[in-house]
């Protein structure tokens, strides 16, 4: 009977035990510049400096369209402070925001900054944002979307 | 050369000036151009031909760190491990080195031009001397006078030689440190500065100048085993040092299709003069053994020399069976106590083996026939021994004689009377 009534008590602390994991805070991601990358023949990319392969096939697809060709696109790509990535390219209307996940990246947001698509766009990291100029229109990202323009 | 400078240098001020309506752009793009920034200064600084373009480089350098110092941070964190100030302190030390090595040249080059002026009255000088020893030379009969000025010009003409020789040798070790110790090819700039240090030093007239006094020095004097050491070294330091410069010069002018002709011919005089020197060498000797009327086969290396040698004494063995035996006996001795023992070996052989004419197994065989030459013309006589054996006979002798009336057997009558 006495067994009973304590085990309750018992389960829930072992689950509260369970729940607090060790976190080790700030953490900043932030790149200090964007890495300008070039697809392969089959839309991969790979940075030297931050040791990161990235399969940008279904980005181009997405972006353009199946029969897209995938060889030497210029992809531009950044962290920002909090761990997302942000990527676009000439002639997206999108910047694409990312997030880790295990060996691979989920997308996390769709930001459309263009409608007839980026002319000659560059990423500088301004953390908390992600600025991104175009020309003279500059936008200031978050991987929710745009907070200023 | 110049011009081409000055179009880099508009190049890189236009370059560096477009970087500041770039500064509201992109991070990566002044990355970028800070990292190409860096790369042509280095350029630059490698093609630099002489100390004023470095001066030049050294004010650009300014300007550029001064364009890129509101972007220190920035750098600091994309150009990691490297930072701003740490690529620029690279590119000075750099230019440093650079600036360093053409201080040195700038100096060298001031010698230099002092010593072409001594060159120049010391061959005036050698050829004077050359002209009164060919003069005496040809007298028929000289007296103690003539004799001694022979001699007297003789060690002028090799000291003032030898003086322009080292004058010479300078001016060449100057193009070597100058040009001939980088590891790579010369560019265009390099090239040109080179071509005009050699013709401004008349580095090709002097060379062939040097080596043909050396060679009539040879012809006019004789050769001693000491002078011959001193001789070799020489012309292989020299030949040395030719042959460094030699292929930086096959390089910038037979790019040009010029020169080859001359360049063959200046490697052409140094073969003869090293061929000079061992003729030299080889007639010398060949002097000692026909002053004790002992007569070779001509010989021109170590291993003609080597044959011709054991072939005389090869026919002197069979000869000793049929002459006298103090002719042969006389005839060794000559051949091996006036000339071999006493000339030959301790003064030529080790300077000859050093020098590689010779070799050591070419006069161990030389000197076994020598041992197999003695033991028929004059072998080792044991009459010495005869005599000493004879003479402790014969004292043994003498002593039992005197001895004998103490040591013969007594009668007993003898005994008794006692």
């Amino acid at each position: 009977m006495k067994l009973i009534s304590i085990l309750p008590s018992f389960v829930f602390l072992i689950i509260i035990s369970s729940c607090t994991t060790l976190t080790l805070k700030p953490v900043s991601y932030a790149w200090p510049i964007e890495s300008v990358l070039i697809t392969d023949n089959n839309g991969n990319l790979e940075d030297q400096r931050y040791s990161l392969k990235i399969s940008a096939r279904k980005l181009i697809f997405e972006e353009f369209g199946n029969n897209t060709d995938l060889d030497s696109v210029e992809v531009r790509i950044i962290r920002n402070d909090a761990g997302y990535y942000f990527l676009t390219a000439q002639k997206f209307k999108n910047v694409y925001v990312f997030r880790e996940s295990e060996a691979s990246l989920k997308m996390e947001n769709k930001i459309l900054v263009s409608e007839t698509g980026l002319l000659s766009p560059v990423m500088n990291q301004r953390s908390p944002f992600i600025e991104l100029l175009d020309g003279n229109v500059r936008y200031m990202l978050k991987h929710n979307g745009v907070e200023g323009k | 050369m110049k011009k081409l400078f000055s179009v880099k240098c508009i190049v890189l001020f236009l370059f560096v000036f477009s970087i500041s309506n770039l500064t509201a752009q992109s991070d990566y793009q002044i990355t970028q151009d800070f990292k190409n920034g860096i790369t042509q200064l280095s350029d630059s600084i490698k093609s630099a031909v002489d100390y004023s373009e470095c001066l030049k480089i050294d004010s650009m350098i300014s300007v550029f760190k001064v364009n890129f110092s509101e972007h220190k941070d920035l750098l600091a964190q994309s150009l990691y491990p490297d930072t701003y100030e740490s690529a620029l302190e690279k590119l000075e030390t750099q230019l440093t080195t650079r600036k360093n090595d053409y201080a040195k040249i700038s100096d060298l080059q001031l010698e230099v031009e002092n010593l072409k002026f001594e060159i120049s009255d010391l061959n005036r000088m050698n050829t004077s001397f050359l002209r009164e020893i060919r003069i005496l030379e040809n007298k028929k009969i000289m007296d103690q006078n003539s004799l001694d000025s022979l001699s007297t010009l003789v060690n002028n003409l090799r000291s003032s030689i030898r003086k322009r020789d080292d004058l010479v040798l300078t001016i060449i070790d100057s193009l070597v440190t100058e040009f001939v110790n980088t590891p790579s090819t010369l560019n265009e700039a390099e090239s040109q500065q080179f071509i005009k240090k050699i013709d401004s030093e008349n580095i090709f007239f002097n060379v062939r100048r040097t080596i043909e006094d050396n060679i009539q020095f040879l012809e006019v004097t004789s050769l001693t085993f000491d002078d011959l050491h001193e001789v070799k070294k020489h012309q292989m330091e020299f030949s040395q040092l030719w042959r460094q410069i030699g292929s930086k010069m096959a390089e910038v002018y037979l790019k040009r299709n010029e020169k080859a002709i001359e360049i063959g011919q200046i490697d052409g005089l140094f073969r003869e003069w090293d061929r000079k020197i061992n003729y030299k060498v080889w007639t010398t000797i060949d002097r000692l053994f026909q002053s004790q009327d002992i007569r070779l086969l001509e010989f021109e290396n170590g291993t003609q020399f080597t044959d011709n040698v054991t072939l005389f004494i090869e026919n002197e063995i069979k000869n000793t069976l049929v002459k006298e035996s103090d002719e042969a006996e006389e005839l060794f001795n000559r051949f091996t106590y006036k000339v071999w023992f006493n000339d030959i070996k301790p003064n030529w052989i080790p300077v000859l083996i050093e020098n590689e004419m010779l070799t050591v197994e070419q006069k161990d065989s030389i000197e076994s026939k020598i041992t197999k030459w003695q033991n028929i013309a004059a072998p080792p006589s044991f009459t010495w021994l005869f005599w000493l054996i004879g003479i402790i006979l014969l004292a043994a002798l003498l002593l039992m004689f005197f001895k004998w009336d103490s040591i013969k057997p007594k009668k007993p009558d003898q005994k008794a009377e006692k």
